[in-house]
């Protein structure tokens, strides 16, 4: 199994896809298939995190982890107990970009987190909804562009007046955040980086069980 | 009072001798926003965007009242690669049309209707500044030998039809009606841009640039493929991409000088626009493998020709900072968006122009009070031994409070002097 954790780490599709084939058909337990799949990702965003992997790489493994899920997908039954915490996301009104957002989402996945998105150019009121039916430990505000940094304090602003935000972390993401717009939108947590997102997100959940 | 000949003078000297690495008279301020002067003057974003008489009201007040050394205020770049499929046909026209929805507005959108930006008062609401995002890749994985073997014909045959939905089929009276008009748009442009300039000017307008070299991974990423697909097109087909490039290299090498010459006749500005966007997202290993070698290849042909190339490296660098002394000394303005400034000092010393050092966010949530502050430190970081230009993010004044901007200004008055 650490040839396919390596093989990921690595970013070689093929060799990965090949070791997946052959495990499943020597019947081997799909769960620890799935496991060295998750601990790959899990490398490879530690390396991202370091600054050694970058998002093109991120990019290149979040294909390769999604392939190998086509395969494992058939034979494995997820059950609620694996499930790590629930997370919201998407990318805050006005603003379209998507890249941040979907490798955090991948990533997420990886680490076993039940993820909603909300895709992109999302209203305040479509959060505040998807906290009441969703129910999640924390929630994600992607954006890209300055423009997204009064929309993000929006939200959280309707989030705080239908008396949810004492519920929730949140955190927010994009190049053009740092702690002078963290403070300003009323967030718990700001990053630049999709993958050291999940990392904060990890320890927030975990903290808490 | 200094008539505006002098001022603009003064202005052109000022940046071209910071660009060198020396000292002028004043640390230089140079920006480059979309829609912050419209903002300024009360101004709805869609009508700077699409009103060529507001656009000009716009650019002359907020001139006027800033006196910046060097103001860029772009509006798109949809009709790029319906311009990069003339290339081949005939130059002036191929640049007149790429540079169109840069410099002249709105209805090159509407007229070809891209499947890449979103305007205000169109897809977007009537204050929200323009965004460019491909919906999906207008060039599938398996067509890179076209791209390579007869790039004009497939941009022209292949891409232009799905990039613009009125051109999907070239030979339907929507298409040929479509370029019919273009070229009637085409045809304002120089009037246009005579009248622009001419007004801009009595304001002792300089820009900040107004030539663009793009480059080639960029290209590929933003106006061909996607950011996700072009990625995985790294791992999965490396040669075919860095066949591309190769071949785009020198045509863009070329729009760089075109443009340049129109800047450097119409505006007196020698700077030429490079734009550096995938550097972020590339380990040093491919950065140095698919990006900096035809970088740095267009760069050297603009400052042979005598151009100074304005390398906009957004987002960060700091993982990069070692394939700056690859660059011309004193030849080139190096511009960052977040990388630490500090360190790009520490690596280049004083042989190079820098600029940048002002955080979009400090705009848009601190006080006058702060970003005096800030303004206090950079400039006395960076002023000493020349070479350093105030500048903002790229494009990153968004929603900036209109008194910040005034206390970065004044700031660069006070604390920039030599």
């Amino acid at each position: 199994m650490k040839e396919i954790s390596d093989a990921i780490a690595d970013l070689e599709e093929d060799k990965v896809l090949k070791l997946v084939k052959e495990k499943l058909d020597a019947n081997e337990d799909p769960f620890k298939i799935l496991e060295a799949c998750r601990k790959g990702i899990a490398d490879i965003g530690n390396q991202s995190i370091e600054g050694t992997a970058f998002l093109t790489d991120l990019i290149m493994a979040g294909e390769i982890f999604k392939e190998a899920m086509e395969l494992l997908m058939p034979k494995l039954v997820i059950s609620e107990s694996e499930i790590k915490g629930k997370v919201v996301i998407g990318t805050v009104e006005g603003d379209i970009h998507n890249i941040g957002k979907n490798i955090a989402i991948t990533f997420l996945k990886a680490a076993g987190f039940d993820v909603t998105d909300l895709g992109v150019d999302v209203l305040p009121q479509k959060f505040v909804d998807a906290i009441k039916e969703h129910k999640p430990q924390v929630v994600g505000l992607s954006g890209l562009l300055t423009l997204s940094i009064e929309p993000m304090k929006k939200t959280i602003e309707s989030i705080s007046d239908a008396k949810l935000r004492e519920e929730i972390k949140i955190i927010v993401g994009g190049e053009r955040m740092d702690q002078g717009v963290c403070e300003h939108v009323g967030a718990d947590a700001w990053v630049n980086d999709a993958v050291e997102g999940v990392k904060i997100i990890k320890n927030w959940v975990e903290g808490e069980s | 009072m200094e008539d505006s000949e002098e001022i603009y003078k003064a202005k052109l000297e000022r940046l071209e001798t910071a660009a060198k690495g020396k000292e002028p008279d004043r640390v230089p301020i140079g920006i480059a926003t979309t829609y912050f002067p419209a903002k300024y003057a009360g101004v709805s974003y869609h009508d700077m965007f699409y009103d060529n008489n507001k656009y000009i009201e716009v650019g002359t007040k907020f001139a006027r009242d800033f006196n910046w050394d060097g103001l860029s205020l772009l509006r798109s770049f949809e009709s790029a690669p319906l311009g990069l499929a003339l290339a081949g046909y005939d130059a002036d026209l191929a640049i007149g049309v790429a540079v169109s929805s840069a410099l002249a507005g709105g209805a090159s959108h509407d007229i070809l209707a891209d499947v890449y930006s979103s305007m205000p008062g169109k897809e977007l609401k009537e204050n929200v500044e323009s965004q460019f995002v491909i919906d999906k890749p207008v060039m599938n994985d398996d067509e890179y030998d076209d791209l390579i073997e007869r790039p004009f014909e497939f941009l022209m045959g292949t891409v232009i039809p799905r990039a613009y939905r009125n051109l999907e089929n070239l030979n339907s009276p929507t298409a040929v009606g479509s370029l019919l008009k273009m070229g009637q748009e085409l045809n304002k442009f120089p009037g246009f841009l005579g009248e622009f300039v001419g007004k801009m000017k009595e304001e002792a307008w300089l820009p900040w640039y107004y030539a663009l070299a793009p480059n080639p991974l960029d290209v590929i990423g933003a106006f061909l493929r996607d950011f996700d697909t072009l990625s995985l097109d790294l791992y999965r087909m490396p040669e075919k991409v860095k066949a591309a490039c190769e071949n785009l290299a020198p045509v863009l090498a070329t729009v760089g000088k075109m443009t340049g010459k129109i800047s450097r006749d119409v505006t007196g500005s020698r700077r030429v626009f490079c734009p550096i966007w995938y550097n972020t997202y590339l380990s040093p290993e491919k950065y140095r493998e698919f990006h900096f070698p035809y970088i740095k290849m267009i760069v050297k042909e603009l400052v042979e020709a005598d151009f100074t190339p304005l390398m906009c490296f957004q987002g960060r660098y700091d993982h990069l900072l070692d394939t700056l002394l690859e660059l011309p000394k004193g030849k080139v303005i190096l511009w960052f968006d977040k990388t630490d400034l500090s360190k790009v000092k520490d690596v280049v010393g004083g042989d190079y122009c820098i600029a940048g050092g002002i955080p979009s966010s400090l705009l848009i949530s601190g006080t006058p009070e702060k970003v005096k502050k800030h303004m206090e430190e950079t400039i006395k970081k960076y002023k000493p031994g020349g070479g350093y230009i105030v500048t903002t993010e790229f494009n990153g004044m968004g929603d900036a409070k209109i008194e910040n901007v005034k206390a970065m200004t004044e700031a660069v008055m006070e604390y920039g002097k030599y």
